[in-house]
């Protein structure tokens, strides 16, 4: 690995010139665009002089920043990366599809091959939409529940993301009270707070919007307990409302064919995006039946919404998980990145609190809730070249080698380390 | 809920406690008040109220003191105080004191120091060798107006109870104290000093950094990327305090 040793040496406390060009690069970028970089990935969410600000390239599970840093990467593109990047089989899928050009004037075949190949996969799901990002989709499942309901009202779970649109966004700044006037949440987990709410709106009730399980920035992940999402479903279906699976960041890292199937609940609409097509701009809406009618009552429309490489790259994608056993693979890799950074913790007098599913850990340490010592192992950890978030779940691919793990281990331990020195100071 | 009324308490209770700063940087100031033993109270009729207790060369700025003032000042409307601290087009009735005329006139002086800490131009307060403190003072107005905010205005109220974590945010400039907010449960505290290690920390790397945020020539999220600003902890619990941090310039 190019500079890691130096890397890890001399940057105890700051970049040291780690990222000169990604630095010019954002002073340049601030000027002409608002925050630099902006959402998630802006450098808000990190620490500046830790992490990188901008990508150069990627291969399999690592990837190098504007000034040639190479990363293990846990955060793969925000789950997106889930074969690793630059995948070859995902790539030339992509690129045959799109070679024959693409922004017509109408879809291509890709678009139906790919509403069937999903539909067959997804469990209980008859037709698919698409779109490009998750917003696009959780929006119009949205709109698809009101209007086969004839109802306004979403519930959604506290902290829970499900999307930038403005009736779902954590942003406040250019909304209106209207924008989220019939939307409400409730505690994940919380069965009384939940029948509170539904009871309170049952009578204009569309949908409840839920995770597989909940994966809130920040805070740990949950799983349904005491039948949570079983009990959501029973109790929204009973006032005649729908469930929406938002299964954009757990899908495919679950299962191949809807999380909703191994969390054992069933969703009328499901949504996906992120690691469907390994990065590739698509999204899909998946339903029953009988919201078909709705569904395209629904005016949904994007310039780019039926480019078929990305299409064809989905289906390259789903395709060889299914061949190599893809989430096997990530939640060996990732029970294994866990059990090495316990054992690393322990060594150092800490430890870690981990929950999720080990393909998509949320990582802290367990004898801290404000992350200000995990903030400086992680930044530590990324300056040694393993890309760990501080506050976001990570995410595994099926391209972390058992080598990638053992590197990781080490990286850690150099990290924990130098938090643990710090701190005695 | 008037403009009025939210600007009067940012007035007495996010700008007036910085005496409590400006006397101990400020020379001039610091000799006006060096022999006093005083309380100066200034009420607003229906709005907020502030005492200031000088002793042993120190103020300390506290919504409600005990006994009568050495000067009592009153203001006869949210509306009259925002007057008088804007164009000086309002003069508060002295109820109690009037006769001491040199409070009166200590209070004008220290009124006119804390102006110039607050108003003089980045030139200005270099060559008087004051510019670190003017914003050490500037930020500490910011962090004392976003308490006032989340609790008298009613969409701050709002903002604060947005349900992040409750904690203590740091707020300062490397190399000096911070300042801190301690949230519970929405209600939002400042104060130079916390009683537990804060749990949020936004530092500005220097004086000019936190300048540029503050005189709005700085974007905040670019300082960020750029490390002008660092921001460490639990960023959840920052989501109130910037919403509240970008509203107080639409006030003050």
């Amino acid at each position: 690995m190019n500079g890691q040793a130096e890397r890890g040496d001399a940057r105890s406390g700051g970049g040291g010139g780690l990222f000169r060009h990604g630095d010019a690069l954002f002073r340049r970028a601030a000027k002409v665009i608002p925050r630099g970089i902006y959402g998630t990935r802006g450098p808000w969410l990190v620490v500046p002089g830790s992490y990188p600000l901008f990508a150069a390239r990627g291969r399999g599970s690592h990837y190098w920043d504007a000034d040639g840093n190479e990363y293990i990467d846990y955060l793969c593109g925000f789950g997106a990366s889930i074969l690793g990047y630059a995948d070859r089989t995902v790539d030339a899928a992509a690129a045959a599809a799109d070679g024959a050009g693409f922004g017509f004037n109408h879809p291509t075949a890709a678009m139906v091959e790919l509403a069937e190949f999903l539909t067959e996969r997804i469990t209980g799901m008859d037709w698919a939409l698409f779109g490009k990002n998750g917003s696009d989709v959780t929006s119009f499942a949205l709109q698809v529940a009101r209007e086969h309901t004839g109802r306004r009202t979403v519930l959604k779970a506290a902290g829970a993301y499900h999307g930038s649109h403005p009736w779902a966004t954590p942003g406040t700044a250019g909304l209106t009270a209207e924008d989220r006037a019939h939307a409400y949440d409730f505690t994940w987990n919380d069965r009384a707070d939940l029948e509170t709410l539904v009871t309170h709106h049952r009578h204009d009730l569309a949908a409840i919007i839920v995770t597989p399980y909940h994966h809130p920035l920040f805070d740990d992940s949950e799983f349904s307990e005491g039948q949570f999402l079983q009990r959501l479903c029973a109790l929204a279906h009973r006032h005649g409302a729908l469930v929406i699976s938002d299964d954009i960041r757990v899908g495919f890292r679950a299962c191949l064919d809807g999380s909703h199937r191994v969390f054992d609940f069933e969703p009328d609409l499901t949504c996906y995006s992120k690691a469907m097509a390994n990065g590739y701009p698509v999204a899909a809406c998946l339903g029953r039946r009988p919201l078909f009618t709705a569904a395209g009552a629904v005016f949904a429309t994007g310039t780019f919404w039926m480019q078929q490489g990305p299409m064809a790259a989905a289906m390259a994608c789903v395709s060889r998980l299914e061949q190599i056993d893809g989430v096997a693979l990530m939640h060996q890799r990732g029970s294994e990145l866990i059990e090495g950074l316990r054992q690393v913790a322990t060594r150092h007098g800490e430890r870690l609190h981990v929950s999720g599913l080990p393909s998509m850990p949320k990582v802290r340490f367990a004898t801290e809730a404000d992350f200000i010592r995990f903030q400086r192992f992680c930044a530590a950890a990324t300056r040694r070249g393993a890309y760990f978030h501080p506050y976001h779940n990570w995410f595994l691919s099926a391209a972390h080698s058992g080598e990638d793990i053992a590197r990781t281990v080490d990286i850690a331990d150099a990290a924990l380390a130098e938090v643990v020195a710090q701190s005695a100071e | 809920m008037t403009d009025s009324f939210v600007k009067a308490h940012l007035y007495l209770h996010a700008v007036l406690p910085q005496l409590e700063e400006v006397v101990r940087v400020d020379e001039a100031a610091g000799a006006v008040i060096a022999n006093w033993r005083s309380s100066i109270a200034l009420q607003v009729a229906g709005g907020p109220g502030i005492r200031l207790e000088v002793a042993e060369g120190r103020v300390r700025a506290v919504r409600r003191g005990r006994g009568l003032p050495s000067l009592g000042l009153l203001l006869a409307s949210p509306a009259a105080a925002v007057r008088m601290f804007e164009s000086g087009g309002a003069t508060p009735l002295p109820w109690m004191g009037a006769w001491r005329l040199r409070l009166v006139a200590g209070l004008r002086e220290l009124s006119g120091r804390l102006q110039y800490y607050l108003k003089a131009d980045r030139e200005r307060l270099a060559a008087d060798g004051a510019f670190t403190a003017a914003v050490l003072i500037r930020l500490a107005v910011l962090v004392y107006a976003v308490a006032v905010l989340a609790e008298c205005w009613e969409e701050g109220r709002h903002i604060a109870a947005g349900g992040a974590p409750d904690g203590v945010i740091a707020i300062g400039v490397a190399g000096a104290n911070p300042l801190h907010l301690s949230n519970a449960g929405g209600r939002l505290t400042a104060a130079r000093t916390a009683d537990r290690p804060a749990n949020v920390a936004v530092e500005f790397g220097d004086a000019s950094a936190a300048y540029g945020i503050l005189s709005g020539t700085t974007d905040l999220w670019t300082a960020i990327g750029t490390g002008d600003v660092r921001l460490r902890g639990h960023l959840l619990m920052l989501d109130p305090i910037l919403q509240l941090m970008g509203r107080v310039g639409s006030f003050l």
